[in-house]
């Protein structure tokens, strides 16, 4: 069942106000304010809000440089992921402005107002803005996300030739092998927030078609017999969250739908 | 590592809190649509059990059992959750239809669906009203 309602003990308190540091600089500070979502792992503690003040003078344009300048010169403590501060590698993913993204390529500039930094939503959270995604790496796993094709296997292994693909058989990948697991559209899905231990979510379910579209793979029809299930699947009502939201532009949504018409057309 | 509960269920995970959604989560114009569909659709089904009854009634009850479904269309409330009916079964059906063309895998690009999806909701709107001008 939905659970509209945070648990009690996740909902979320006033936090502390940091102030902006004084340092001597030439030019006067450029203010811009950050409401941050913070749990220390206390476990008798509520979540809370914090404020903080930065000066852009001094951060690069960034929501994610924003946060590291809190975490460099205002509060060590805060948590967070991040590794290629380019949108490639997908540990920065949270949600700014009321909307998932990656804090590495969402300007400060396009925020109104204070920048409002959440973990991805629906979560277990670990510290701060580092969310529990073990189960969705699970689900990742439960789709088998690698080339499958036992009989051309023992082709190759008995000196028969590589397998080609056609640049129109590559062209079907677009759209789906530039997917960075950030996790942004699963957790956007309300259909995810209420089901996410039985519906695989759009991340993965884009991945499972990235393998269903495959002409190097042979295992479709079993990959398809497995996530033809009313919650593996199904839970999918076209929301379009998931598209909406994708940092790298990529459409869960479609490759859903397309998934469904294949289950239609092949079991 | 087996674990074979969810982590969000059970453990030492449901000590952790869950991080806030539906409370902060930017309102979408996807989820809105996706949302009415769904609250239409519980709207019509009381509204059409409600249909059915009243046709039972008029089969197979007499003329006193009928009066007390017509003694309602006195009512100014009625009258508007009448009206709301009407919206929420075009609407339904429009966006249906919408649904039914995503089933076959076009228009899913996000400016197609926010075209079509403001298309039904004007369009139901529209047709509402010419069935309210014609009708109550």
């Amino acid at each position: 069942m939905a659970q509209l309602f945070l648990p009690r003990n996740s909902r979320l308190t006033r936090g502390k106000k940091w102030r902006l540091p004084k340092v001597a600089t030439a030019r006067r500070a450029r203010k811009r304010t950050f409401q941050v979502y913070r749990w220390e792992g206390e476990r008798s503690e509520r979540p809370r809000l914090d404020r903080y003040t930065i000066d852009l003078n001094r951060c690069g344009p960034m929501v994610l440089d924003g946060l590291i300048a809190i975490k460099n010169t205002i509060d060590p403590t805060l948590t967070f992921r991040r590794s290629c501060r380019e949108g490639v590698c997908g540990s920065c993913a949270m949600n700014i402005d009321g909307t998932n993204t990656l804090a590495c390529t969402k300007p400060m500039a396009e925020v109104k107002g204070p920048v409002r930094v959440f973990p991805l939503p629906h979560c277990r959270v670990v510290k701060d803005l580092v969310p529990d995604l073990t189960l969705a790496y699970r689900q990742l796993a439960s789709i088998q996300p690698w080339l499958q094709d036992a009989p051309k296997i023992e082709k190759i292994k008995k000196g028969a030739r590589e397998r080609l693909q056609t640049p129109q058989e590559r062209a079907k990948l677009d759209g789906s092998y530039e997917c960075i697991l950030c996790f942004c559209c699963s957790t956007s899905c309300p259909s995810y927030w209420w089901n996410s231990d039985k519906y695989l979510g759009p991340a993965v379910l884009l991945q499972a078609y990235r393998w269903l579209v495959d002409s190097r793979d042979g295992a479709g029809r079993a990959r398809l017999q497995k996530i033809a299930d009313p919650f593996k699947l199904y839970r999918c009502h076209t929301i379009m969250n998931c598209t909406k939201t994708c940092p790298k532009g990529l459409n869960p949504a479609k490759a859903i739908a397309e998934i469904k018409k294949q289950v239609v057309a092949e079991l | 590592m087996t674990r074979t509960q969810p982590p969000h269920k059970g453990g030492a995970a449901e000590l952790r809190p869950v991080s806030p959604h539906l409370q902060i989560y930017r309102w979408q114009w996807t989820m809105a649509l996706s949302i009415i569909h769904r609250l239409t659709g519980l709207y019509i089904s009381v509204g059409i059990v409600f249909l059915c009854t009243k046709i039972i009634v008029l089969g197979f009850g007499d003329a006193n059992d009928f009066a007390m479904f017509t003694q309602f269309n006195s009512l100014k409330a009625f009258l508007v959750l009448k009206a709301f009916f009407i919206w929420c079964l075009i609407y339904h059906m429009l966006n249906g239809v919408r649904h039914l063309f995503w089933d076959t895998g076009r228009g899913l690009g996000l400016k197609a669906a926010a075209l079509s999806g403001y298309t039904s909701a004007l369009f139901s709107l529209l047709l509402a009203v010419l069935y309210w001008c014609y009708w109550l």
